[in-house]
């Protein structure tokens, strides 16, 4: 049984009546694996990603979304998250006023309330924050200040994968995580998603560039082309890509 | 307007007699309640409830701090030369107020280790702070009472005194009204952190002159609003003087059915060159039926100024509140959460560490627990 299913996936920007973008896909992912999907502009990869996060202003007009066999179509967002997804944003949100430590606390608390397990307590919890935070090379000031609140590019997908690491969902999709990252930062980050990695969660990067996969090294690699998976192969599949272009596929 | 009206008995205080001030002081009271600009100060908010307050016998507010050294405390002094800062023409309700009650006169002339806090038993009696020159203090208001009432207040800044101002209006008083008037001396600094919810009609009148070379006024306002009640916030700041410096960061949150109303003015004076304005109200509407009137304005008479100004309203942002959801917090939390942050930027000084929670408190009243 897959930890994430997807299938025959319908999606419309807006309402029913809008435009179509993501049309019969098809995904499967098994505990322990790590998918990479590519594919040029334009194709629905931010799409799937926010389709499968639940984000208002799509509409699922056919198909099935399950996760751990859990039908992820009903549910809010705040459900999916609690359902263990987790979406690594492609432009993480700044949130003045509201600081970094308070805003992981209420996560965790409600992560914990809906799993009906304890509530870790504050002392324990800042400290655990701010090992995480050393570990991902961001200065713990940046706990006290407002959620991605003058953050740099780097700061902002450092403080994602804090998040993907403390909260340790079931399933994490990143959204082209490696996208404005300088080089040192990009592996700061992949290692943070290695180290997240194990048997029992799976990982859906999204991304334009082969680069990252040198670092996080997928399982399987996709090609979404008009809204629907083209091609699927092995890490190889990404170094054509970079070779070739997609015009090839397409 | 009509209902902006002389007080049927206008008696002097003693201590203005033999000033410039009490010459024809009916006349002038008289003449500064029909300018067109009275009209501007009470077009969104029913003049007459709230001057009507000043009919309520007053009580003196309960002090402490106030014996410390470097602080005196006079009850109705017999002679204070304040025709510089009680101006019938800036504003004639505060000085028909002055004249119908006794007053407080705190004099403060050493640096004070400890805060003065006033509070407020009700209506109060007219309060005058003079600091002295080079003297930093604290100076914080509460108030004790749920009844209507109104305060009043004098403070004059002497040259290099520091002053921070905080007032934490959390009383369920149905009616309103606190006045406030500031001088401040070349390079004296006001802070002023006001916390505030509102009631069924509470107006906050802020006055403050930069009057010497190197003044500076920063103002920090966070207000919440809850459903069906009324704020009204009138904030005037005359830069004077060259060299002068004001920074005021106005948030308020309006819930369905609520009214704000905000009225910034900065005016800078002739001669003023240099002088360095800035002032930004955002407001939030939590229902389609929120009343959000905001007003920030600018009167410049001279060149070689830095200003600016900025208002504006909207709802919760949706990228926000996608972003908290996404990690598990459930919606009503995340509102919460969003309305906490936007008023915490404005919650800073002494009383913070009360006002957050307070000023969020109706919030669970709406559902955001």
């Amino acid at each position: 049984m897959s930890l994430l299913d997807v299938k025959d996936l319908h999606a419309n920007v807006g309402e029913e009546d809008g435009k179509e973008i993501l049309k019969g896909l098809n995904l499967q992912i098994q505990a322990g694996e790590v998918h990479a999907i590519m594919g040029p502009n334009g194709s629905g990869k931010s799409t799937l990603a926010n389709v499968l996060s639940g984000r208002p202003g799509y509409t699922v007009t056919r198909g099935t979304l399950t996760l751990d066999q859990e039908n992820l179509c009903p549910l809010e967002p705040h459900e999916r998250a609690q359902a263990g997804l987790f979406l690594a944003f492609q432009y993480p949100v700044e949130i003045p006023g509201v600081s970094n430590m308070e805003f992981l606390k209420a996560s965790t608390d409600s992560l914990a309330k809906a799993h009906e397990t304890e509530q870790p307590d504050a002392a324990s919890f800042i400290r655990e924050v701010r090992t995480l935070a050393e570990t991902l090379d961001l200065d713990p000031q940046f706990l006290k200040r407002g959620v991605n609140e003058g953050f740099s590019g780097g700061e902002k997908k450092r403080n994602e994968i804090l998040q993907l690491l403390l909260i340790n969902p079931k399933m994490a999709i990143l959204d082209e995580t490696d996208s404005g990252l300088d080089i040192d930062a990009l592996k700061v980050v992949a290692e943070g998603v290695n180290r997240y990695r194990n048997a029992q969660n799976g990982v859906l990067l999204i991304t334009h560039y082969q680069r990252l996969l040198d670092y996080i090294i997928p399982d399987v690699v996709h090609v979404l082309a008009d809204g629907q998976i083209i091609q699927s192969g092995d890490k190889n599949l990404a170094l054509e890509l970079e070779a070739k272009g997609y015009t090839w596929l397409t | 307007m009509a209902d902006l009206e002389p007080i049927e008995k206008f008696d002097l205080p003693d201590w203005l007699n033999n000033t410039a001030l009490a010459k024809d002081a009916v006349g002038r009271y008289e003449f500064a309640l029909k300018r067109p600009a009275r009209r501007e100060l009470w077009k969104y908010t029913p003049a007459r409830q709230i001057i009507d307050l000043r009919r309520l016998p007053a009580t003196q507010p309960l002090l402490s701090g106030h014996e410390q050294a470097g602080i005196t405390v006079t009850a109705s002094p017999a002679c204070l030369d304040l025709a510089d800062l009680v101006s019938i023409q800036r504003a004639p309700e505060a000085f028909a107020q002055l004249c119908s009650q006794p007053l407080l006169h705190i004099a403060v002339t050493a640096d004070l280790t400890q805060p003065v806090t006033l509070h407020h038993q009700g209506n109060s009696s007219p309060v005058i702070i003079d600091v002295a020159s080079g003297v930093r203090m604290t100076l914080t208001e509460e108030y004790d009472n749920d009844c209507d009432q109104q305060q009043t207040m004098w403070l004059r800044l002497g040259t290099k005194s520091e002053v921070t101002h905080a007032r934490n209006t959390f009383s369920g008083a149905a009616l309103h009204w606190q006045f406030v008037s500031v001088q401040v001396q070349a390079n004296g600094r006001y802070r002023m952190h006001n916390h505030a919810l509102a009631s069924k009609l509470r107006r906050q009148d802020t006055q403050i002159q930069l009057i010497g070379s190197g003044a500076h006024a920063d103002l920090n306002s966070a207000v919440m609003v809850a459903e069906r009640l009324n704020l009204d916030q009138q904030i005037t700041i005359e830069h004077a003087s060259a060299h002068t410096h004001s920074r005021q960061r106005v948030h308020n949150i309006v819930a369905d059915r609520g009214k704000s109303t905000f009225n910034g003015r900065i005016h800078i004076h002739e001669g003023a060159i240099k002088s360095d304005a800035q002032l930004s109200n955002k407001n939030l509407g939590l229902g389609a039926n929120a009343t959000i009137n905001t007003k920030p304005e600018l009167e410049i008479y001279t060149d070689d100024v830095s200003c600016s100004h900025g208002a504006t309203i909207g709802q919760l942002d949706n990228n926000q509140l996608f972003y908290l959801c996404s990690r598990g917090v459930a919606p009503g939390i995340a509102r919460r959460l969003l309305c906490e942050g936007f008023l915490q930027q404005c919650v800073d000084g002494p009383l913070a560490e009360i006002a957050g929670p307070a000023l969020v408190a109706p919030l669970h009243d709406m559902g955001m627990a």
